[in-house]
């Protein structure tokens, strides 16, 4: 693959993904789904109908409480109605079909496009995703560290999403040099949060995560590995090996839109 | 080229609604119409798909009648379990349908046929009979989906069997039946388009026609195959160009 053009695009055209997986299906065979089928099929069907950033995150399941997602995702599409106009393509009215196999619906279908930060005060509202800076920004390119923690058993859900309101409110107004983008969304028993900038900011942008991180307990905390796919849709392929590589920012072919 | 396959190559299909679609008949009949039927040849013609003929019902009258069936060709068994396998475009196919049908044991599936001629009494799978051979996307399909007359618990595959084996072939190349407890859908294929239709007296001795019809050729002509609404029960064969590097030339 060439070197990729730079694509940056607007925070509101991200969906942010908080899944939580079927509850007839086993975490092992969830992983094998979302490698083999689910995170490829996202990755090779969706860039043609406007994604231009997609970075999925397995969630480790060792001390993982229930009420933290098992698997997260970005997406960034061409424009904030991209998403939607893209249903009009049979591919990803089939790739969305997906979702009801691997996915406990009734959980993770919850908010996902993101509102801004901006003139909000206090407790983040559970479940609604948040950008803490206007810029655009390309996500595909670039570092994002990712942070998913759990509400401490001593913390009440009010105040888990007040500190997280303050420490994203701190962010909009504070923001790292180097950093061009961050993300949050808390539900009641976690919070998730990532943070783009720079291979240079990258000490200052987990030094601003160290923050959420203190009112949460990680559960997840790292970079996500930059990815290409190599495969096509009928190569002979078994598909991602989720349980090596569980944290990706998957390298897409955008110049096929 | 030669497109014609075995029958022993199609997947005998039943779908019954399923998941938030078990009480949502207006949002499956869109569903199947604008996504799924339109998105099989779609997704699996560039892999070896040789036919393609569903069929929809618009009211079923209870849960024991699969609102959806349909014949799915392959050039080959093995190219089949090759894509559902090997392929990601094929294992995201085989992967989309669990949140729109009933995929427990004994509701939802499909399987391969077997010869009728060779099936013992305990088979109870679909079955092909008067040729093995055929295209099934060119020429003409006659449907027939009937459900058993009064209560014949155990007895109605065996029944079906014997009323298939009563109906005159005529020009016609291939049957495939998919018996149930208490429902029957038949194939029957000619090579010639514009078919008489095949006489199913025989079939309805035992059973009440829910459906007897002709499949309707759907040809998809543009970039995406032709979307469905459905408002009556309906029988199509799509229409598609098939890759060449799968068939015998």
């Amino acid at each position: 693959m060439s070197k990729p053009t730079p694509c940056p695009v607007s925070p509101r055209a991200a969906y942010v993904w908080r899944g939580f997986k079927s509850t007839t299906m086993d975490y092992k065979d969830f992983v094998q789904f979302l490698g083999s089928v689910f995170i490829p099929a996202c990755a090779l069907l969706q860039p043609r109908a406007g994604l231009r950033a997609y970075l999925p995150t397995m969630i480790p399941q060792p001390n993982k409480p229930g009420g933290v997602p098992d698997q997260t995702a970005l997406m960034f599409w061409a424009t904030p109605c991209a998403h939607d106009e893209a249903t009009v393509t049979l591919a990803v009215r089939v790739y969305q079909n997906l979702h009801g196999d691997a996915y406990d619906m009734t959980r993770s279908k919850t908010q996902e496009q993101p509102i801004t930060i901006a003139g909000s005060i206090g407790a983040l509202a559970p479940e609604q995703p948040y950008y803490l800076n206007e810029d655009d920004a390309d996500w595909m390119l670039g570092t994002t560290l990712h942070l998913v923690g759990a509400r401490p058993d001593n913390l009440s859900s009010q105040l888990f999403l007040t500190r997280a309101g303050s420490w994203a409110s701190s962010l909009h107004t504070d923001r790292p040099d180097g950093v061009d983008g961050a993300l949050i969304v808390c539900g009641n028993d976690y919070v998730a949060a990532w943070i783009h900038c720079g291979e240079e900011a990258r000490p200052s942008a987990h030094a601003a995560l160290s923050d959420l991180a203190a009112s949460a307990i990680p559960v997840f905390w790292d970079v996500l590995a930059p990815l290409a796919i190599k495969a096509g849709l009928w190569d002979n392929w078994p598909g991602l090996d989720l349980s090596t590589t569980p944290a990706l920012n998957i390298q897409l072919e955008r110049s096929l839109t | 080229m030669d497109f014609r396959i075995s029958a022993k190559a199609m997947r005998v299909f039943r779908g019954f609604r399923g998941g938030a679609f078990v009480s949502d008949n207006a949002g499956f009949l869109k569903i199947v119409g604008q996504t799924f039927m339109p998105g099989t040849p779609y997704m699996l013609r560039g892999g070896g798909l040789a036919s393609y003929t569903s069929g929809i019902l618009t009211n079923v009258p209870d849960s024991d009648v699969p609102q959806e069936f349909a014949l799915i060709g392959y050039s080959s068994a093995d190219r089949w379990q090759h894509l559902m396998t090997d392929t990601l475009q094929g294992r995201m196919y085989n992967s989309t349908h669990g949140g729109v049908y009933d995929m427990s044991v004994g509701r939802s599936g499909a399987q391969f046929p077997s010869a009728l001629s060779g099936l013992d009494a305990n088979d109870c799978g679909p079955f092909y009979t008067w040729g093995e051979v055929a295209d099934w996307q060119t020429g003409s399909i006659c449907v027939y989906f009937g459900q058993a007359n009064g209560k014949t618990t155990g007895t109605f595959r065996i029944a079906t069997r014997t009323a298939i084996g009563a109906l005159k072939q005529g020009d016609y190349d291939c049957l495939i039946c998919s018996p149930g407890d208490t429902t029957m859908i038949v194939w029957a294929h000619c090579p010639a388009l514009g078919a008489a239709p095949i006489d199913w007296t025989a079939l309805q001795a035992i059973s009440t026609p829910i459906l007897s019809t002709t499949a309707q050729r759907i040809l998809w002509e543009e970039a995406e195959p032709p979307l469905q609404t459905f408002t009556a029960p309906k029988v199509m064969n799509w229409i598609f160009v098939r890759d060449e590097r799968y068939f015998l030339q």
